[in-house]
């Protein structure tokens, strides 16, 4: 088989039981891999309304057809299950993981149950075993890998493990691999840790097999030449642009979409003590890449004097910097980076947590919460503090258990009216706010199958299209007027579909359309995958597989119980008007935004009540299943 | 030439040697490997050593040059898998396939390096053999062979003083 090793391992974690099972044919062609066909097993294999640590819940790792492969950005994998903080949980991690998944002979991995005592799941070259991993619980992300490293006596294991976050079943945890890489938003290391698993541990020498290699070689380097002619990817190469951090800072800013102070403001007049030139120049040590990366965005650093001496690491991604940086008016650069580097060695979803202690922030600035609750102050910029709280929250000690469970429950726990100030869309923390920046970034993040994110969809025309650039490749000029409502469901659901096809490629986002129009485009994508696979397929197809994926997904958390409240910003975006920036007093419009909704579920072909996937439509995309299974539940 | 310190390890070498000599993307099959420690990586790929530690063991003969590029080049015909050269190799740059039961050495692809041409950064360089540049090549060498004892060694204070030095 090309490109596919054409096999899931099956893992009952309950029954101590492995059995491998082929990657059918149809899987593979309707829903090409990674998030694509972890959706479609999560869908038939998860019982309507299983809890997110009940043994019953699924964990699903997923590679692409082009994992392992030199087409560029193809080191990624998906990680999806019932989410402990909202519907769907699935998440993205790039470093070197997936491609040794594919070589050690699977594409997937199915697990279930849950282990009596903690185990590690070893698979080297297709033979797999049960390991014990009493010795490695309670051990950091950097300590977990390393010592499994020792113990194996081989540097070259790959592994995907949780930190003492997973293991105490905070919500925000996250899976982790080597020293940044995560697959974070929806606390998918919590279902790890409820399943009793510390870490999944791969090695193979089985090569990924290509149809055609010289077409192949051809079609990546047209896509690796496209993207170093285009400004946006050599940005992330260079200087003090270097790295999403350097990229995309002053973008968010000048753009009033940078989170400050838990969400209160999108402009941050403090924005240049947290400049990324100021860690270029004086703590990066090196630029990195992901597994064939072309761009390689990945900075490497060492920090030399002051309080966190000696402190070492690769990252820090632009939204730590915002996470424990803006959101919680925290200026100390070096600490926001130790702050970045707790939640990656204890396996935490940095976004998520940053902003629930902004969110506590919040509390105590209003009086909601006192010394009392926390043990210590918890004022805006106190950096001591931030780093304080993320410990607790990791070991869930003191407050912190409570704020481990997330902004939306921690609310509810807290109660005295906490919940106005909990952001959340389909339970997950919001990522931006939208008043300043847009009616697409507020449908993007809140019709997003797994909540609150920028990583299901995107909006770039309203901030880097001319008009004439937005008729182009949408259409309609309006598609560059930030506060025109008409239309922008168009270009939401088109990058809905870009996203989830780098996705289900296991490609790096930022390499496609999600990102910019002059990325690789669909039918670019489709060249690369035919070469390698040997299906032939256009781009068009492409699109309507990401398409089906996309219904899938949202057949899914409607099955869960989502409905048409479940998409829409939190309260605050539509009444309190922006304090400060250049889109000072804007709010978003509620009628506009219901009426927006509504054609955005029309464009899906869904109910235009509450989005839910029409049997016409479902069919119309071969998923009679899907649609039969819907019929059961609804009425 | 290598330059480790351009290195960023996204091992697109590896996958596009392996792809184009042995027919699938497989960095186990590959004549160029990325060795990864923490917070270091170094590539490890045949230096091209004028004296040939890995010619020098061969009990059978097999490992030679090639005489229009000066690489070395193993007869696959002869070469019966020992593996004794991979223990001679100063830079460990002799890999094994095991399911051919074979050696690989790069031999620079006849002339024209494919991990060269995909290399995304300048750490891999394919240039003339002037006085100047060799002298360069000898420096990278060292540094790759100081960072791979370190990788054995694990991660130590050493190392920073190492690299520092090599900066300045």
């Amino acid at each position: 088989m090309y490109g596919w090793q054409g096999k899931i391992l099956k893992v009952d974690l309950s029954r101590e039981r492995i059995e491998t099972v082929p990657l059918t044919e149809k899987l593979r062609a309707n829903f090409i891999g990674g998030r694509g066909i972890n959706a479609k097993i999560l869908f038939d294999e998860l019982e309507r309304g299983t809890g997110a640590f009940d043994p019953d819940n699924v964990l699903i790792f997923g590679s692409g057809p082009l994992s392992g492969t030199v087409a560029p950005g193809a080191g990624r994998f998906n990680v999806s299950g019932k989410s402990p903080q909202g519907f769907l949980g699935d998440s993205n991690c790039g470093g070197h993981w997936a491609p040794e998944l594919k070589f050690s002979g699977f594409d997937h991995i199915l697990i279930r149950g849950k282990a009596k005592k903690p185990v590690y799941l070893l698979i080297r070259d297709g033979e797999t075993k049960l390991l014990d991993a009493e010795h490695l619980w309670g051990l950091d992300t950097w300590q977990t890998q390393k010592s499994i490293r020792k113990e194996l006596r081989d540097p070259g294991v790959e592994v995907v493990c949780i930190g003492q976050a997973g293991e105490n079943l905070v919500r925000l945890a996250s899976i982790r691999t080597s020293l940044k890489h995560s697959a974070a938003r929806g606390g998918m290391g919590a279902v790890m840790g409820s399943k009793n698993l510390k870490a999944i541990v791969v090695r193979g020498t089985q090569g990924v097999k290509i149809a055609h290699p010289e077409k192949f070689l051809q079609a990546t380097k047209k896509c690796t030449e496209l993207l170093k002619t285009h400004s946006f990817q050599t940005g992330f190469q260079a200087g003090d642009t270097a790295g999403t951090y350097g990229k995309l800072w002053s973008w968010h800013h000048t753009h009033s979409k940078l989170g400050t102070k838990h969400h209160q403001a999108a402009n941050w007049e403090d924005a240049d003590k947290l400049s990324p030139r100021l860690f270029h120049s004086q703590y990066r040590t090196k630029m990195l890449g992901d597994f064939s990366c072309p761009v390689q965005c990945l900075p490497r650093f060492r920090i030399k004097d002051g309080p966190y001496r000696g402190l070492y690491g690769e990252g820090p991604e632009f939204e730590s910097i915002v996470s424990f940086g803006s959101m919680c008016l925290n200026t100390d650069l070096a600490s926001v980076i130790r702050a970045a580097e707790l939640t990656n060695r204890y396996g935490l979803d940095c976004d998520s947590t940053g902003r629930t202690i902004a969110f506590a922030m919040e509390l105590y600035e209003r009086g909601i919460i006192t010394d009392k609750d926390i043990g210590f102050p918890l004022r805006w910029g106190d950096s001591q503090a931030i780093i304080r709280v993320v410990e607790l929250i990791a070991k869930r000690e003191g407050f912190g258990d409570i704020l481990a469970e997330g902004e939306l429950r921690a609310a509810q726990e807290i109660g005295r009216g906490a919940e106005k100030f909990a952001l959340t869309i389909k339970g997950l923390e919001l990522h931006e706010s939208f008043r300043g920046s847009g009616a697409g970034h507020a449908l993007s993040h809140s019709t997003s199958t797994r909540g609150s994110d920028h990583l299901r969809s995107s909006h770039h025309a309203e901030h880097d299209l001319s008009s004439e650039e937005a008729e182009k490749f949408y259409g309609y000029r309006e598609a560059a007027d930030r506060s025109v409502y008409e239309h922008k469901e168009k270009q939401v659901i088109y990058n809905e579909y870009s996203a989830a096809l780098a996705d289900m490629l296991e490609v790096c986002k930022f390499f496609g359309h999600w990102a910019s129009p002059y990325c690789i485009d669909a039918d670019l994508f489709a060249e690369v995958f035919s070469a390698a696979t040997g299906i032939k397929m256009s781009g068009k197809d492409m699109l309507k597989a990401a398409e089906r994926v996309y219904n899938v997904e949202r057949a899914f958390i409607v099955r869960e119980g989502a409905r048409r409240k479940d998409d829409y910003p939190p309260d605050r975006e539509f009444e309190d008007p922006l304090p400060s920036g250049p889109m000072r007093g804007s709010v978003l419009d509620r009628d506009k935004y219901d009426a927006l909704l509504t054609r955005y579920y029309m464009a899906h072909g869904w109910d235009k009540k509450d989005g839910i996937p029409t049997r016409r439509k479902l069919e119309e995309l071969d998923l009679k299943d899907v649609a039969d299974a819907l019929e059961k539940i609804r009425f | 030439m290598v330059e480790p310190d351009e290195c960023g390890a996204c091992r697109i070498c590896e996958v596009v040697c392996s792809l184009i000599r042995e027919g699938e993307c497989n960095p186990a099959k590959s004549r160029i490997q990325i060795l990864r420690g923490e917070m270091l990586e170094v590539p490890l790929i045949c230096q091209q050593c004028e004296v040939l530690f890995c010619a020098s063991v061969c009990p059978e003969g097999a490992i030679g040059r090639d005489e229009n590029t000066g690489a070395v080049l193993v007869d696959e015909k002869i070469c019966n898998g020992c593996g004794i050269c991979i223990e001679a190799c100063p830079f460990k740059a002799v890999f094994y396939a095991s399911k051919e039961k074979k050696v690989l050495i790069c031999d620079l692809c006849r002339g024209n390096p494919q991990c060269v041409e995909w290399c995304p950064r300048e750490s891999l360089q394919y240039l003339p053999g002037t006085v100047s540049l060799r002298r360069k090549k000898t420096k990278g060498a060292q540094k790759s062979f100081l960072l791979l004892n370190e990788i054995r060694r694990g991660m130590s204070k050493k190392l920073q003083i190492i690299t520092k030095r090599e900066a300045s």
